[in-house]
């Protein structure tokens, strides 16, 4: 009996194996299932506030009080869901944090989706996605009870939506983004971009078109309302509107002296961080391994966009979209920016790392013997690996560096 | 050739970048790094080395913020009040809206006893950030000992609101409702102030005076002697003594 159950049992491991090998979706359902576990594994880690949590957090406190939040400077769809995470969990780290985690997670499976609608090689979403996954910047916003991973989100599933030529619900979606934090309002420009660029149905205007007028219907409808709801007393809208960008502008370099502030350019040229925490350890810091090969990414997506490339394109539109009007409102208004205003930008870096990657893949599988075939899986290997080791050391899964890095005393 | 040519020549480039990039950030890295071995050493009680690493962060960089704040907070930890403040200062100097800077400084008034100068630098804290606790709860303490107490209440009520697990708050307000003539508020952020903070001499003298006025005279004296066992200062044995001893006649 025992030697036919070890006759069996193999095989029908061997058959789950295969499988799971041959589901489409295993390698994304693993990256998710990873993503959420490790989020929960460090959501209590620390009972202090993490950078700008102590504002959302503080607000959401005001409110379950009957008091009137102090403050005001961004809508408040990411707002509630931490006021909701309170609510269901209690005020401590999981009331915090539980819904950046979830929406953290929900964007591993929203950007390996949006991978797979650009078509590009079978592989290469996956790669694209074990990137984003173990991207540092990536991980520590969606740790963190701030306002940007909800942003990205809604900004995510908006481009899903409108790949899958939803333009309503990608509508919805942006205009649900812009009202976590008002840079989701870029996520539009994004669309445009893929919208004017996008090799197929390039007369297709009422996709744009529908597109635009969801998004600004459902961004006046929704603004009005939810500020209302949020502060408990109907608000004229552009009152409101004229408030938050007389605040948000009041925020300039030559106003204010921000050490943990940095320009557009340098999150390109520089490597740049932010310590939330350094026990433990909670650096906004975007990881080495995509800072270190951003300019040679975003070549690559010009000669790819160049040739007509669905994946460059897409990457490029999302690149000018989410990056270049910050930039160009840096130059012009001296408003003081962090490096995670980078976070919603890196997506468009991991589309083309993922497809560089496979490509490396398929080379080396066409050529096996010969020493470019050989060098292009070596590349790969070192990269992943490389990858995984930064992610080790700088998230806050990894023992703080502080703890262990020698400072010579 | 070309090609090949190419190949070797990108990653010499990236690398050379990449080198040139790291460096023109060295110093701030270095800066980070101390203040961060500083934090991990000071959360080991190894206050000194702790004060040596911060001091080394604002060599490399002169007007590194978040050093003088970290080395203002350690010397308040320390009871140097006088140093905490000279920190401060310099942190205002660098950067007079650095909420962190009034702060401190008015926690250091507190502690001083200086309770007007404690009250306007928590005041110009709340004009640069109005969501922190701490110039509330300060506000709150310095009018609770200059008597104000209904001031007290107000600002106590709203650090709570902020932070609601901060055990001082409690206190302060439970104090100043038993002093306003309402003791069944007090008992309740009292009882509050001990379940946080079961070390707070004071909670129980409070809370012994509460329960005298709401007619528990067994409660009162279970906590005016819970008070005495903690050892308060001579002042404030005396007149715990004395409400014991009305007590037992």
């Amino acid at each position: 009996m025992l030697k036919d159950l070890r006759q069996k049992t193999p095989y029908r491991i061997r058959t789950l194996i295969i499988r799971i090998n041959r589901y489409p979706y295993a390698g994304v359902i693993f990256l998710v299932l990873l993503t959420l576990a490790m989020h929960l594994t460090i959501i209590n880690n620390t009972k202090s506030y993490l950078f700008d949590e102590g504002y959302y957090v503080a607000d959401a406190r005001l409110v379950m009080a009957g008091q009137p939040p102090l403050n005001l400077e961004h809508p408040p769809v990411g707002k509630f869901f931490i006021l909701n995470g309170i609510r269901l969990f209690g005020d401590n780290p999981w009331g915090w944090r539980f819904f950046s985690a979830i929406s953290g997670t929900i964007c591993v499976a929203l950007f390996y989706f949006i991978c797979r609608r650009l078509k590009m090689r079978s592989g290469a979403p996956f790669m694209a996605t074990f990137v984003f996954a173990l991207e540092n910047l990536n991980f520590v916003q969606s740790s963190t009870a701030m306002l940007d991973v909800y942003m990205v989100t809604f900004m995510m599933a908006g481009f899903l939506c409108f790949l899958y030529d939803r333009p309503l619900a990608a509508g919805l979606c942006i205009a649900g983004s812009a009202l976590c934090k008002f840079t989701g309002i870029l996520g539009a420009c994004t669309v445009f971009f893929w919208w004017l660029f996008r090799p197929e149905q390039r007369r297709n205007t009422s996709s744009i078109v529908i597109f635009v007028c969801s998004f600004f219907v459902f961004f006046a409808l929704l603004f009005w309302l939810l500020y209302s709801l949020y502060l408990g007393d109907w608000v004229n809208p552009t009152e409101r509107l004229k408030e938050i960008f007389k605040q948000a502008s009041g925020l300039t370099y030559t106003g204010t002296i921000q050490y943990n502030a940095s320009r557009p350019w340098q999150w390109i040229l520089q490597p740049v961080w932010m310590v939330y925490s350094f026990i433990p350890q909670y650096i906004a810091m975007v990881s080495p391994t995509i800072w270190a090969v951003m300019i040679p990414i975003i070549i690559y997506a010009v000669y790819l966009f160049s040739r007509g490339n669905r994946t460059g394109i897409f990457s490029l539109a999302w690149f000018a979209g989410t990056y270049l009007p910050v930039l160009i409102a840096v130059l012009l208004t001296d408003r003081v920016t962090f490096i995670y205003y980078f976070y919603p930008v890196l997506g468009s870096f991991y589309i083309i790392i993922g497809y560089v990657l496979s490509e490396l893949i398929v080379y080396w599988q066409e050529n096996k013997n010969t020493q470019g075939g050989q060098l292009a899986l070596i590349c790969t290997i070192f990269y992943l690996t490389a990858h995984v080791m930064t992610f080790i050391y700088l998230s806050p899964l990894g023992v703080p560096l502080v703890k262990w890095l020698p400072l010579g005393i | 050739m070309k090609k090949k040519t190419c190949l070797f020549i990108l990653p010499i480039i990236l690398l050379i970048f990449i080198t040139i990039s790291i460096r023109s950030v060295s110093s701030r890295l270095l800066a980070d790094l101390h203040l961060g071995r500083g934090t991990y050493l000071e959360a080991n009680n190894l206050y000194e080395n702790a004060l040596q690493q911060y001091s080394l962060a604002i060599q490399l960089i002169p007007d590194f913020q978040q050093g003088y704040t970290a080395r203002a907070s350690l010397h308040i930890k320390l009871g140097n009040y006088a140093e905490a403040i000279r920190e401060c200062d310099a942190l205002l100097s660098i950067n007079s809206l650095n909420p962190n800077g009034h702060i401190l400084k008015a926690v250091c008034y507190l502690n001083l006893g200086k309770y007007e100068e404690a009250i306007y630098e928590s005041n110009l804290a709340n004009s640069v950030v109005n969501i922190y606790d701490i110039p509330y709860s300060v506000r709150g303490a310095a009018f609770f000992e200059t008597q104000r107490f209904s001031e007290a209440v107000r600002e106590t009520s709203m650090a709570i609101i902020l932070n609601p697990n901060e055990p001082t708050n409690y206190f302060v307000r439970g104090a100043s409702y038993y002093n306003e003539g309402l003791p069944e508020k007090a008992l309740a952020d009292l009882n509050k102030a001990i379940e946080l903070n079961p070390a707070n001499a004071r909670s129980y003298y409070y809370r012994g005076l509460t329960y005298i006025s709401l007619n528990s005279p067994d409660l009162a004296y279970a906590d005016l002697t819970t008070f005495l066992k903690m050892d308060p200062s001579p002042e404030w044995r005396i007149k715990a003594q004395q409400f014991l001893l009305s007590l037992t006649r």
